[in-house]
């Protein structure tokens, strides 16, 4: 029984005026206790779609996605709260997904707030100063407002956030997208650590196949809704054997350094 | 396909009536190329010049008299294509605005930026003439993009200054859209940009800037919001319709594969000076400043290596060697 796995998941996008669009056409994905897998992908290959599956928040045309055996769908909310404990994202944009309200000790302790009300305020501030030290965040930045971050910290604390649920399985949608490279290189050594050290699950999500080899051992390739190609990272990208995976390892931007 | 050409908003069709400005020929003003720079290898004239560019916060704002460029000084030739490298909040894209003549309200800039010999800094980019007036593209194409007319359309305008016969123009859009690597040129003229994906908005973007037939074309993380594959065939577009045969580019990133792949120089900035310049292989391969190193560094690290004991990618030796080179700066213009 994986700890989370997806069975022949379709997902059609009906749209107005236009043609359905078929953006999963039964995917099969299987992650075990601290995997590290990639889903790769063009854009318009499916990759979002699976990620809203995979976060319980698009309703499915065929298929199911289970977490240890249990089916996972949209539901109301507090429904999949034990699920929300296995299973936490880290979104693409960190510093746009925090409450620009709230200072960094609200924000990541929202999740135990919501997922284990029953916790003492001590409990919790324990946690959060646990899910901080995680990440490498200075506990002086605790009263901090977003706005008062930079890059790099926002992205330590969206992903304490998604630490202090203790979860099973962390799902970071292109980690590594859009960073210049020293927050690229800090963003990674932050989730290769991280990874290492709390033995979560990690399925990163990207267009990018350098990305997923430095993160994962593992790759499914998506095109066009279905998965065209699996293997190890190392595998794909030197010896890509579907055309999708071979355009994506062709596309992995090289340095021209002797 | 329907040839009927909806009307521009009158917003957007404001510049036709702008002169059109001889730019071929115009030699930069003595005296105003730098020093000790790395000369750019076409040696054409002097497309744009920055001299000492000084960006400060001004007034009343919160941060008033805070310094954001320090002199920032760099040159581009004609048949050229020069990246400005940085982290972010280096200063890189705020050179671009300056450049431009979109700095945004509320900051001050002096100093020089001259087009083909002409002080432009303190003109703002609407009121540039047309020559005067870099083509830009942005790493949003949508807000690029006007979202009510279409795409063959928005590509026209700028070519309706120099075409009068309607059937000329249209000939030129499609021809752009195909150069630019959309299919269906028909198809995609018709359309509106809701229409295309996020790669094909790009290149219907770039294609606008190109019909602006001005001789700089400042791309400002032009690929960054795209997946990999398709910034590879943005990048093979720009290699071939930019530089030599084509506009002088001013190519902003942080990203040095990028960089690598369409330039030969490049420009560092960091906390917004000018720490080095040079040819783009020297700052990969050698780089002086702590900024470059740190880079080079972290976009080496970043960069998946190659497990070691794995074959190169590809089967012959030849494409293990071209895979290492850029892919486009020697493609035919």
């Amino acid at each position: 029984m994986s700890l989370l796995a997806t069975q022949s998941l379709h997902v059609v996008h009906r749209r107005r005026r236009a043609e359905p669009v078929h953006a999963l056409a039964g995917v099969d994905v299987a992650v075990e206790p601290g995997d590290r897998v990639a889903l790769v992908g063009r854009s318009g290959s499916g990759k979002s779609t699976l990620v809203r599956a995979l976060l319980a928040l698009q309703p499915l045309d065929a298929g199911a996605v289970t977490c240890q055996g249990r089916p996972v769908r949209p539901a109301r909310t507090g429904a999949l709260r034990w699920y929300r404990r296995l299973v936490q994202y880290v979104p693409q944009d960190p510093a746009l997904s925090l409450d620009p309200r709230a200072v960094v000790r609200e924000v990541v302790a929202e999740p135990v707030r919501r997922l284990e009300p029953g916790t003492s305020a001590a409990a919790r501030e324990a946690r959060v100063a646990e899910a901080l030290d995680a990440v490498g965040l200075d506990p002086h930045l605790a009263g901090r407002r977003p706005r008062e971050l930079s890059g790099g910290q926002a992205q330590r604390v969206a992903l304490a956030r998604c630490l202090v649920a203790r979860p099973q399985l962390v799902l970071a949608d292109e980690p590594l997208s859009g960073l210049d490279p020293p927050r690229r290189a800090d963003a990674l050594a932050l989730l290769q650590r991280v990874s290492r050290e709390q033995g979560t699950a990690l399925v990163v999500v990207s267009h990018d196949l350098a990305a997923a080899a430095a993160l994962c051992e593992r790759v499914l390739v998506l095109d066009a809704g279905r998965v065209v190609e699996e293997g190890s990272t190392a595998e794909v990208l030197t010896r890509p054997s579907s055309p999708a995976a071979r355009a994506l390892a062709d596309a992995v931007p090289q340095l021209p350094l002797a | 396909m329907s040839t009927r050409r909806p009307a521009a908003p009158a917003v957007l069709r404001s510049h036709r009536g702008a002169s059109a400005r001889q730019h071929a020929g115009v030699e930069p003003a003595s005296g105003y190329r730098g020093r000790g720079h790395v000369a750019g290898s076409g040696g054409g004239p002097a497309v744009l010049e920055v001299r000492d560019l000084r960006v400060e916060v001004d007034g009343s704002r919160a941060g008033r008299g805070t310094t954001l460029l320090h002199g920032v000084r760099l040159e581009v030739r004609a048949g050229e294509r020069v990246a400005v490298l940085g982290a972010s909040g280096s200063g890189k894209s705020l050179t671009a605005a300056a450049v431009r003549g979109h700095l945004a309200p509320g900051l001050r800039a002096t100093g020089g930026v001259r087009l083909l010999g002409e002080e432009v800094l303190d003109v703002p980019g609407a009121r540039r003439g047309r020559g005067l007036r870099p083509a830009a593209v942005l790493q949003d194409p949508s807000a690029a993009l006007h979202p009510l007319v279409t795409v063959g359309a928005q590509v026209a305008m700028p070519l309706r200054a120099r075409r009068t016969r309607r059937a000329d123009v249209r000939a030129a859009v499609l021809d752009l859209l195909a150069s630019v690597g959309l299919e269906d040129p028909e198809r995609v003229a018709g359309g509106r940009p809701a229409e295309l994906s996020g790669g094909q908005r790009q290149r219907a973007a770039l294609a606008v800037a190109l019909a602006c037939e001005s001789p700089l074309l400042v791309a400002d993380e032009p690929t960054t919001a795209l997946d990999t594959v398709t910034q590879a065939a943005v990048l093979d577009v720009l290699g071939r319709r930019t530089g030599r045969g084509g506009p002088a580019l001013l190519l902003i990133t942080h990203d040095l594969a990028v960089a690598a792949a369409l330039c030969s120089r490049a420009v560092v900035v960091a906390h917004g000076r000018v720490v080095e310049q040079g040819a783009l292989v020297d700052l990969l391969t050698g780089p002086d400043h702590p900024a470059t190193r740190a880079l080079v560094v972290a976009s080496r690290d970043a960069v998946a290596p190659l497990p070691s004991g794995a074959p190169p990618r590809g089967s012959a030796s030849e494409e293990d060697d071209a895979a290492l080179r850029p892919t486009t700066a020697d493609a035919p213009a």
